[in-house]
């Protein structure tokens, strides 16, 4: 018996950064568990924090708190399926440590947490916040705040989907510096966007913004500064959003001090923010910044899509069943992003033709960008026309969203392992005693009896090779089998 | 997002009653967990709505906070001041009367929040990264809906004149999908009517024993939406009322006679409606009491 190894590196799926998660993760939430235990214990003790933790909660998770800080427990649910729905979001606040298990399986809330929570709600989002309110005078009043503000966050997105030199320009050095941290951008003079990159084009602004600040706190992280310093007014700054959504909210005519005791990160922070267009500063020396209302988006909970408002006005896409796409938009960035996946035709002052084709789409999977990607983003982008007559799902067509999704699983087809082949059986018997050894061990991947080949995976080769040592010692003679890796 | 009216009775005779009862620490008690309340509910999300309202006898504008209001900023000082002010200025006058009437207030919470829920975008995209292996998730997409509730903290039990307008909006409420919950904080277990809005609308009556068990009451039973508390027990509910009061004396009847022109209930017999004046031309009056028609089913 003679053993090959076969051995090729599988296909390795590109989930690996925070680009990618998961349906039910909120990237605040999933950050918060990396950071140091006592940096966020410190997180728990200010008002603001735990408020705005508690808000981007999921909803049982949320009732859960609640019950444990007002009844120190919480009532079983009767069906099974929820009882398991609730350990899961326990889990998840015991790893925030909002809840503590005692060595008797008892939940109890963080006193910390529990404190600052209930001063919080005491005092409400705009009183525990240390931002100052000013009552604008004409004198520095902000001029189209709204407008400007969607151009910052632009920028950002030309930067990376059309590195030119014009767009290189316009973004500031510590944004380019966290993209290439970040790793959505490669190369040092000329710049060229990664993989990492193309998926963050391809996701929702709520995401884009979160991944963004997420990326700068990692970032701050990395520089060794306090991370609770910086935290903490970006919270305050977020949970002033509710007044952004206020129907006779007019953001030149509310302003916040800058105070000039910050830190130096923390000023760093507020640049920040200036460059993602969630606030404005006119001019430095005014001392002053404005909400815009892009704030709402860093304010949502990134799992709760709720920001259909605006996309139902934003979307430039029509995409037809014969895979046409026709996209009603003259902003290069936008365009820029679809050809991505799409082989574009034709190109007029307002309006653009492109196929989507299997190369087109193969081409953009072999980038790391998921079909699941694409299909979001064409959901996300499409016409409202399009939404009203078939829905916010049918809106791209279910034969395309299918297309796409098999294209992509085609890629999948093999499914590539390490394994070894047994070859040049001296009996039926020692075949069939391998078979069935390897049966039992569930380590089988294929057997021959006509060829007498028996393929095992990797794990089980030693097993096997023992097993065989062993009953050919037991069996005595028959000493031909060789057994070589 | 969610639509949360809280409606709050502002009158200062049962206000003055509970601070009697409880001491005098009372008034800012409750005052604390109304305002904890209402933080807690606008700080669950960023899109979540309040609006706070009080009714009383003299209370003129009813809407005392609204978060879709761009002067209102501070919840906890527009909606403290504005139930001082209106708690004192009643206690000026010399109307004596306790309780207040609801119905008013209950339908401006109403069409305000029907108002919300219809600006609100109907069509909303799952742009969730879904799972790429299953391509059935087109069905159930977490199109998440506007959720709207009224909680009513009442301090004196709501009998009598109301009855028939505030079972209209019962059940109007019920059709709206608005969930009420109330809290009751009066002596009275039953509540009144208002157990009955509870019942009928999905929500859940508390009767809070003390003023300092308001809050928590407030925070563990409804903070959340209703289609989240199915996901814990449920409070059991202890029998409802549903007794219906009388046209002429306001008094809760289990049997009475019903006008077979308005259908308005009298707890005694009478040759002339009292609100249809309706005649009834019996020739002879039953002497029976199984002829009467019982109300309850």
């Amino acid at each position: 018996m003679s053993v090959s190894s076969s051995s090729a590196p599988s296909e390795a799926p590109a989930n690996t950064t925070g680009v990618c998660s998961s349906r039910h993760s909120c990237l605040f939430l999933d950050f918060l568990m990396t950071i140091k235990p006592k940096d966020r214990q410190r997180m728990l003790q200010k008002p603001s924090c735990s408020f705005f933790i508690y808000r981007m909660l999921p909803a049982i998770a949320q009732q859960v708190t609640i019950q444990l800080i007002w009844k120190g427990s919480f009532p079983k649910a009767d069906d099974v399926e929820l009882t398991k729905s609730i350990e899961e979001q326990v889990e998840l606040l015991l790893k925030l440590g909002i809840a503590h298990k005692a060595t008797d399986g008892k939940l109890t809330i963080d006193n910390d947490y529990k404190r600052s929570y209930m001063y919080a709600a005491m005092l409400g989002a705009a009183s525990i916040s240390s931002l100052v309110l000013e009552t604008n005078n004409e004198k520095r009043r902000g001029k189209d705040v709204e407008k400007k503000a969607v151009e910052r966050w632009d920028c950002i997105l030309r930067y990376l989907a059309l590195p030119s030199e014009e767009n290189t320009e316009a973004v500031s050095d510590t944004t380019k510096d966290l993209f290439r941290k970040a790793n959505f951008t490669s190369g040092e003079s000329r710049i060229e966007i990664t993989t990492f990159g193309f998926q963050f084009l391809l996701l929702s602004p709520v995401k884009q913004m979160w991944t963004y600040v997420i990326e700068y706190l990692k970032l701050e992280i990395s520089k060794g500064n306090d991370i609770v310093e910086v935290i903490e007014p970006l919270i305050q700054i977020v949970l002033l959003a509710n007044r952004v959504k206020v129907a006779g909210f007019k953001a030149e005519k509310e302003c916040y001090q800058i105070d000039e005791q910050w830190t130096q990160p923390q000023h760093d922070l507020l640049n920040h923010l200036r460059e993602l267009g969630v606030i404005f500063i006119r001019k430095r020396k005014d001392g002053v910044f404005f909400l815009t209302q892009l704030l709402t988006h860093l304010a949502t909970n990134e799992t709760i899509d709720d920001t259909s408002s605006e996309k139902a006005s934003n979307g430039k896409v029509i995409v037809e069943t014969n895979f046409r796409v026709y996209a009603y938009t003259s902003s290069l960035l936008q365009l820029a992003i679809i050809a991505l996946f799409t082989e574009m035709t034709y190109r007029f002052a307002d309006m653009s033709v492109g196929m989507i084709t299997r190369e087109s789409v193969r081409g953009a999977l072999q980038h790391g960008i998921t079909a699941a990607q694409i299909i979001s983003f064409l959901r996300a982008n499409a016409h409202p026309q399009c939404v009203a007559t078939s829905g916010p799902v049918n809106c791209l067509p279910i034969t395309v969203a299918d297309q796409i999704r098999l294209w992509e699983d085609e890629r999948r087809r093999m499914d590539l392992k390490d394994a070894y082949i047994y070859s040049h059986f001296e009996s039926d018997d020692e075949y069939h005693g391998v078979v069935r050894y390897a049966q039992e061990r569930g380590i089988l991947l294929w057997a021959n009896p006509q060829q007498k080949l028996v393929i095992v995976n990797e794990e089980g080769h030693e097993a096997v090779r023992q097993w065989y040592k062993r009953s050919k010692g037991a069996s005595g003679d028959s000493g031909a089998g060789t057994s070589s890796a | 997002m969610s639509t949360l009216s809280l409606l709050v009775e502002a009158s200062s005779c049962s206000w003055g009653k509970l601070a009697c009862q409880h001491g005098d620490r009372t008034i800012g008690i409750i005052l604390r967990a109304i305002v904890s309340f209402c933080n807690a509910h606008l700080g669950q999300s960023a899109s979540n709505q309040l609006l706070v309202f009080a009714f009383g006898r003299n209370v003129e504008k009813k809407l005392i906070y609204s978060s879709a209001r761009s002067e209102d900023r501070n919840v906890s000082s527009v909606v403290v001041d504005h139930l001082r002010d209106l708690l004192q200025s009643d206690s000026g006058n010399s109307d004596a009367t306790m309780g207040a009437p609801i119905g008013p207030a209950l339908a401006h919470a109403f069409c305000h929040m029907k108002k919300d829920s219809q600006l609100a975008t109907a069509d909303i995209c799952d742009d969730s990264l879904g799972p790429a292996a299953s391509n059935t998730d087109k069905s159930d997409s977490s199109t998440e809906k506007v959720s709207t509730r009224a909680v009513v903290i009442s301090m004196t039990p709501i009998i009598g004149s109301e009855h028939g307008s505030l079972m209209n909006l019962f059940f109007s409420a019920a059709k709206q999908s608005i969930c009420v919950d109330v809290v009751s904080m009066s002596d009275d277990l039953t509540g009144g009517i208002l157990q009955q809005a509870a019942d009928i609308t999905g929500g859940s009556f508390v009767h809070a024993e003390k003023p300092q068990a308001l809050l928590k009451i407030l925070m563990t039973n409804m903070l959340t939406d209703a289609s989240y508390r199915k996901t814990f027990s449920k409070l059991s509910h202890c029998s409802v009322d549903y007794r219906a009061s009388c046209a002429c004396h306001h008094t809760l009847v289990s049997s009475g006679w019903v006008c077979s022109i308005c259908l308005s209930v009298l707890c005694q017999y009478t040759p002339i409606c009292k609100v249809c004046k309706a005649a009834f031309t019996i020739t002879n009056l039953p002497k029976k009491p199984s002829r009467k028609r019982t109300l309850r089913s």
